[in-house]
């Protein structure tokens, strides 16, 4: 009989596990404990066939079994008790049961899922009687441990990396195996259950959560052991937990023992131990492996080996109960026993009641952390944008939301997607479980909130670290509380409870107090729970509403946070302090105000944790006294006016913001010129500059003073020089250069002056300047150099690097307290993020200087959009790097400014109110007239060429040299601000030695970029059957062309037109339907290395060689393009095969074909590299990806669209008319404004939306 | 607008070049270049039975996640390039294929970052 064998069992007979934890309890603390060796190791040695496996009831079974060493126990059941008798009789006080993979998850491998039960109840069996045996020969009490392994699966993980959200398994259907593994081993007599050699902590988790409703059911608690395995160099589990974490995550079991097992040898698992005897308040367990596998299969370490290493932990007093797993025998057990005998048992420490937490890693809320900020960026109701992701079903971004809270140091994040559209439950779900995949999310707690318990529920199912969950309370009275409280309790989550009950939210003192208290008397004394996870929300109610009832709400909440604080030890205060300033909402300063001052009291009162935007919060000691004492008055409740005294001076905070400004003394201190020094900053020469440096300070009295006077006096020579003309800009860069290496120089020299002597004054600077490249846009070459210039004329440069978002940008500027703020942007998108950074200062009523630069940005733009946005400050373009110095020294002269300012302001407001007029004049060609008038090759006849594949390609590992031939230099000394051709500029009357000089660096860095590999340019390619239809070329999965594989939209020119030319659109260029024809598309980059070499030169001080590197960087993308363009028309495409240019042939654009980028003349709208992107798949391919504004990130990279047509041409659409945005729009399925936003340079009209605005 | 694949590589990347050619291990290293050398197994093994120390051996995946672990606790120089000595394996597709996302089932979180933070470049 092959099924599973029904068995009547006498419950009453079976171990009672009070009496078994008392007898254990007691030998623990009189000596280590001994537990046995390995299974496999002895079974191995038996040498078992198939046939011994199958034995008389297997002999038929429709598997091989051999190797199942949990059937012995059915099969073979002598062999398996005298193992555990061999054990026993070698000092083992307890053996752990031949279980190992005794689940049906496990024995599924052999098709006997349905013997689990049995081979637990065999395997319990067969130990007790060996217990039984022992016991008849010596007298001794021995315990039977019922082991249960891992799994072959696991909850937490999933095996496939390419869809991280998978799961093989569920945590429901990991209870439900334990669960019947656990019966099977209480009924054959097991006194306690041993977790071991666990990979996954989740899983372990569920098998927690089923003992614990076994032994409920029953009536009788076994005590259970708990032994992890940690695996990695890097000291974790395989599901990636830290061994205090892993602690953290079952300490809800209140485990008789933790510990760790298997993996590599003692040495190894000794540091893991002892973290874990210092963390953990209860027994420590430890059977390591006998070292490490040999040639043979065998075990290296020898018992009297091994012994010696135990007889170490023993010594250092880390050991509780000790034994031996894979390769250890009772011989081992026997040499082990003899080692510790001598020692006495690890005392368990008294580990401090903290709130412990883990994720991956563990976090305690000790008493050095005043309070803990709980991340609120993932909450769909305290983020607009992360409702929106999550909304859509994008949870990649909505992950990097999750990274970038835990990057800017949330200790704890807060998941909530109770959205009222979607299924929460499934949400939370298939978020969390992608968020287990990324280990620097994973690493901090979570914090599970939802107001449905369910979801709750759900997402506890997914966690292995030990979560908080937000929230319960006796809302639907105390019986659903417990019952809520009770699982929470069995996921091993701590809790947050609101203060909240059948009559309604606490409101008052009293109530707040009440409730809690209760609360806190059930948790603790009906549910069990561990006082120090209780997390109380006494609710944060509005104040300074005018409503009689609320006057009390904020005194109420820090009184009775004093009070609970006092009264209900270990327990904590939580709180949404947003709640507060609802009736100020739009006056950012005051409620940034009260929720300081709130903070700062409820903190002091012994609030601990709350969800708050820390970086909206202002610091309470620099809050205006009066607002301050106005915003005491309301949450104290001090007067009987507090509200409307608060009332009347938010009118004068409205839209101001901190920040106040102060004008920079401009004059220097000159002093004697040195003239080495001098020269050496004009030439950019730095070979001697530590040594003439070097002098200079030892003549002068203080360090200082060699700033102050050489360098300053010969960099204003430079910047005169430069002024004036007659130096050009990569000369003015190699002068910073020197300048930066002479104050390194002298930098060590001013410390120990500052620190022998405390008054010591700093150098002072001509004023504070913040540069940013905007959101979306990476490209910074252009701002870096006006950042070096003007830090030349000793002005203070703050660089806050590509991306900047406007909140960082205007947190700086007021932390820092600067003197102008300058924007860079290279693409369209970001002259629209410029607008609003513009009216962001306007709103937070900043009133220094705007600057505007960049390649795209203009005077006009500046003047009809930006300038009009802010009145704070004057608005200025720069349009290159020599004019910054001029108009930033004329912003902050007291005397220059006033009159500089009126010019500029009456300059922009002409430019403005000339474009309205030429606007209303302009002669506008309708859409539908331009589309008659198209380009119309003749396609009679015509038969485009196919490529030589369709689909894409990869190419990666090229060679440098190869690409460096094809490089254009003329846009490289464009990048430096020289203005010429290449290669004439460098016999140029006034550039040239400029020129020439830029040109042997540039080639000196050219030549050890090719030798030493510090690029690794990308490219990915591809080609599909395209067709025009209308104004867009669609793309076609295959050679039918009935199925869309996705569509190029393009823009047609409504420029007037002479002498018959035709109003271009790029679609033109694609054959029509009934005509094969091809669109080819490419992304290339010259690869991230660029910014990592830039950063090394940054670092050395050498901005000169930061700026050479990026501009190669962006040259070398370029040159691969021009590459992989001719490669395409010979070889790809393949009708160039003929081809015979030179590559500083191809600068002109000779050959047939066009490779036109979206974002470019052509085809100004950026957006549509999100098609190209997509079907090139370029983010996974070769790391490019787009940013919002659809830059390219790494910077360097360029992408585009191949045609092949040989009269395709290079043009510009120039303007767009309202029609055909509209049509646009329409064909893309964009909203018209959207569209408006993204093409707004080339518009040729003014937008609704901006004549609303003015 | 449907959701990319939650799995995407960084854009940080870095490139694993396996070498199997002796012959050809010269022509890689450098600065900026974590050489990683398997040795093979100490015995044989059933497939998919490989013991934990014959793995910490010849597992590329454990190798390339220590060596990251390494730089990040600053044991180790920073790089950004990895060249895999395979020159001693055996089953030197085995290798290659545990470097491409997916190919092989995953174990461990491990497994995930070094799949998003390596990628295979190519084998000599």
């Amino acid at each position: 009989m092959t099924e599973a064998q029904h068995i009547e069992i006498d419950r009453n007979s079976l171990p009672k596990g009070e009496e078994v934890r008392a007898a254990l309890t007691q030998a623990a603390s009189e000596r280590i404990l001994i537990l046995d060796g390995a299974m496999g190791t002895m079974i191995q040695q038996l040498k078992l066939d198939e046939a011994a496996y199958r034995g008389e009831r297997f002999k038929d079974w429709h598997k091989d079994v051999r190797g199942n060493n949990d059937l012995l126990n059915l099969t073979q059941p002598d062999a398996i008790r005298a193992i555990h008798l061999q054990y026993y009789l070698a000092g083992a006080d307890m053996v752990e049961t031949n279980t190992f993979s005794s689940t049906d998850i496990v024995m599924a491998d052999y098709g006997m899922q349905a013997l689990a039960y049995e081979l637990n109840l065999q395997g319990a069996r067969l130990a007790r009687e060996a217990a039984q045996q022992a016991f008849d020969i010596d007298g001794k009490r021995r315990f039977v441990a019922g082991a249960l392994g891992p799994l072959n699966k696991t909850a937490s993980m999933s095996t496939d990396v390419n869809s991280p959200g998978h799961r093989a398994i569920t945590f429901d259907e990991i209870v439900k195996g334990y669960g019947e593994q656990i019966n099977g081993l209480i009924d054959g007599g097991a006194d306690l259950l041993l977790f071991e050699t666990i990979t996954d902590t989740l899983n372990t988790k569920a098998g927690i959560f089923a003992a614990q409703r076994i032994f409920e059911e029953r009536g009788n608690e076994l005590p259970v052991m708990i032994s992890g395995t940690i695996t990695d160099l890097s000291g974790r589990t395989l599901s990636g937990q830290t061994p205090t974490a892993f602690w953290y995550s079952v300490r809800h079991a209140k485990p008789f023992t933790i510990g760790l097992n298997c993996a590599l040898g003692a040495n190894a698992m000794r540091a893991h131990i002892n973290e874990l005897s210092d963390v953990a308040d209860t027994l420590i367990c430890a059977y390591p492996n006998a070292g490490l596998p040999n040639e043979f299969g065998g075990y290296d370490e020898t018992p009297e080996f091994m012994a010696r290493q135990l007889e170490g932990f023993a010594r250092d007093g880390f050991l509780n109960i000790v034994g031996g797993c894979c390769g250890s025998t009772p011989d081992h057990i026997r040499a082990i026993k003899e080692a510790v005998g001598k020692y006495k048992p690890r005392r368990i420490p008294e580990v401090p009641t903290f709130l412990r937490l883990s994720g991956l890693e563990p976090f305690t809320l000790t008493g050095d952390i005043p309070f803990v900020n709980i991340g609120e960026r993932t909450n769909v109701t305290g983020s607009a944008k992360f409702r929106k992701l999550i909304t859509a079903g994008d949870y990649t971004a909505a992950l990097e939301v999750a990274r970038d809270q835990v990057q800017n140091g949330a200790q704890v994040i807060d998941i909530n997607v109770d959205e009222g559209l979607l299924d929460s439950q499934k949400v939370m779900v298939e978020f969390l479980n992608l968020l287990a995949a990324e280990p620097d999310i994973a690493r901090v707690p979570l914090m599970i909130d939802s107001s449905k318990f369910e979801v709750i529920e759900a997402g506890l199912k997914c966690v292995q670290g030990k979560a908080l969950v937000n929230s319960i309370s006796m809302k639907e009275g105390v019986e659903k509380f417990l019952e809520t409280a009770r699982l929470v309790r069995s996921y091993g989550a701590a809790v947050v409870v609101m203060a909240f009950d059948e009559q309604g939210q606490a409101d008052t003192y009293e109530r707040k107090v009440e409730i809690c208290t209760k609360a806190y008397k059930l948790l603790t004394e009906e549910v069990g729970f561990p006082p120090e996870d209780i997390v109380f929300d006494p609710n944060i109610f509005a104040v300074a509403t005018g409503i009689e009832e609320h006057v009390g709400y904020g005194i109420a909440f820090i009184e009775a946070t004093r009070t609970i604080r006092q009264t209900l030890t270990h327990a904590h205060i939580s709180g949404g302090v947003s709640n507060l300033s609802f009736s100020f909402r739009g006056n950012e300063p005051v409620r940034e105000a009260m929720h300081s001052v709130f903070l700062y009291h409820a903190i002091q009162a012994g609030m601990d944790m709350g969800i708050v935007n820390a970086g909206q919060l202002a610091v309470y000691d620099t809050l205006e006294p009066k607002l301050r004492e106005a915003c005491e008055d309301v949450i104290f409740n001090r007067r009987a006016d507090s509200t409307e005294r608060l009332l009347e001076i938010a009118e004068q905070f409205k839209g101001q913001a901190g920040g106040e400004q102060k004008a920079k003394d401009l004059t220097w201190r000159t002093k004697p010129v040195a003239e080495r020094i001098s020269h050496a900053l004009v030439n950019g020469i730095t070979e001697f500059i530590d040594a003439d440096t070097e002098e200079a300070r030892l003549a002068s009295a203080r360090p200082l003073h060699v700033i102050e006077g050489p360098l300053m006096a010969g960099m204003s020579v430079v910047g005169d020089l430069f002024g004036s003309g007659k130096m050009f800009l990569p000369q003015v860069v190699k002068s910073a250069r020197v300048m930066k290496q002479a104050v390194a120089h002298l930098l060590p020299f001013m410390e120990a002056e500052k620190n022998a002597d405390g008054n010591a004054t700093g150098r002072r600077s001509a004023g504070k300047v913040l540069m940013a490249t905007v959101k979306g846009d990476v490209h910074d070459i252009g701002k870096n150099i006006v950042g070096v210039v003007l830090s030349c004329n000793n002005y203070e440069i703050i660089d806050l690097g590509v991306m900047v978002p406007t909140a960082k940008i205007l947190e700086v500027a007021k932390a820092e307290n600067v003197d102008v703020i300058g924007l860079s942007g290279l693409i369209t998108p970001s002259l629209d993020e410029m607008v609003h950074v513009a009216s962001e200062m306007e709103r937070e009523g900043f009133h220094v200087p705007l600057l505007i630069g960049g390649a795209t940005t203009s005077r006009v733009h500046t003047a009809v959009k930006i300038h009009p946005q802010y009145h704070g400050g004057p608005t200025v373009h720069v349009h290159d790097a020599s004019r910054a110095v001029g108009v930033v020294s004329s912003l902050l002269s007291q005397e220059q400014r006033p009159a500089y300012v009126q010019d500029v302001k009456a300059e922009y407001e002409r430019l403005a109110e000339k474009h309205r007029q030429s606007e209303a004049e302009k002669q506008r060609t309708s859409l539908a007239t331009a589309r008659a008038n198209r380009f119309q090759p003749k396609w009679d006849g015509y038969v485009p060429p196919k490529p030589s594949f369709l689909g894409t390609r990869v190419f990666e590992n090229y060679d440098l040299a190869e690409i460096a031939r094809y490089i254009d230099w003329t846009p490289f000394f464009q990048a430096w601000e020289l203005k010429g051709r290449f290669p004439a500029i460098l016999e140029d009357k006034d550039q040239g030695p400029a020129a020439r000089q830029l040109w042997d660096d540039a080639q000196k860095m050219l030549k050890e970029v090719i030798q030493k590999n510090w690029f690794r340019p990308k490219a990915v390619i591809g080609f599909w059957h395209a067709n025009q239809v209308g104004d867009d070329i669609r793309l076609y999965t295959d050679a039918d062309r009935k199925d869309q594989l996705a569509t190029f939209f393009t823009l047609r020119q409504q420029l007037s037109k002479t002498g018959g030319k035709p109003h271009m659109a790029l679609a033109d260029f694609v054959a029509p339907e009934g005509i094969p024809d091809y669109l080819g598309g490419f992304v290339v980059t010259a690869g991230l290395e660029e910014n990592i070499i830039a950063e090394r030169f940054e670092r050395r001080n050498d901005d000169y060689s930061s700026i050479l590197i990026k501009a190669l960087a962006d040259r070398f993308a370029e040159a691969f393009a021009e590459l992989m363009h001719e490669r395409v028309r010979k070889e790809f495409w393949g009708y160039g095969a003929a081809e015979t240019f030179a590559p500083n042939e191809m600068i002109g654009e000779p050959y047939q074909g066009i490779r036109p980028a979206p974002g470019y003349p052509a085809q100004p709208d950026h957006t549509e590299k999100t098609t190209l992107f997509h079907l090139l798949n370029a983010k996974q391919r070769i790391g490019v990806e787009l940013t919002e504004s659809y830059a390219m990130w790494p910077g360097s990279s360029v992408s585009g669209m191949y045609l092949s047509h040989p009269e395709s041409f290079y043009f510009g659409v120039a303007k767009v008319e309202r029609d055909q945005v509209e049509d646009y729009a329409r064909r893309k399925g964009m909203a018209i404004r959207e569209v408006e936003r993204w093409l707004g340079p080339i518009l040729n009209y003014i937008p609704s939306s901006d004549k609303e605005a003015v | 607008m449907t959701s990319p694949a939650p799995f995407a590589r960084r854009a940080t990347s870095v490139p694993v070049t396996v070498v199997t050619d002796k012959a050809a291990l010269g022509r890689f290293g450098g600065r900026d270049t974590a050489v990683v050398h398997l040795d093979p197994p100490l015995h044989a093994h059933d497939p998919g039975t490989e013991c934990i120390a014959c793995e910490s051996r010849g597992n590329v995946r454990v190798l390339l996640f220590e060596l990251q672990e390494k730089v990040r606790l600053g044991m180790a120089e920073p790089f950004v390039r990895v060249v895999v000595d395979a020159t001693d394996v055996e089953d030197r597709t085995a290798v290659a294929d545990a470097i491409v996302p997916g190919k092989l089932p995953a174990f461990g979180l491990r497994d995930f970052t070094v799949a998003r933070n390596f990628h295979l470049a190519e084998v000599v």
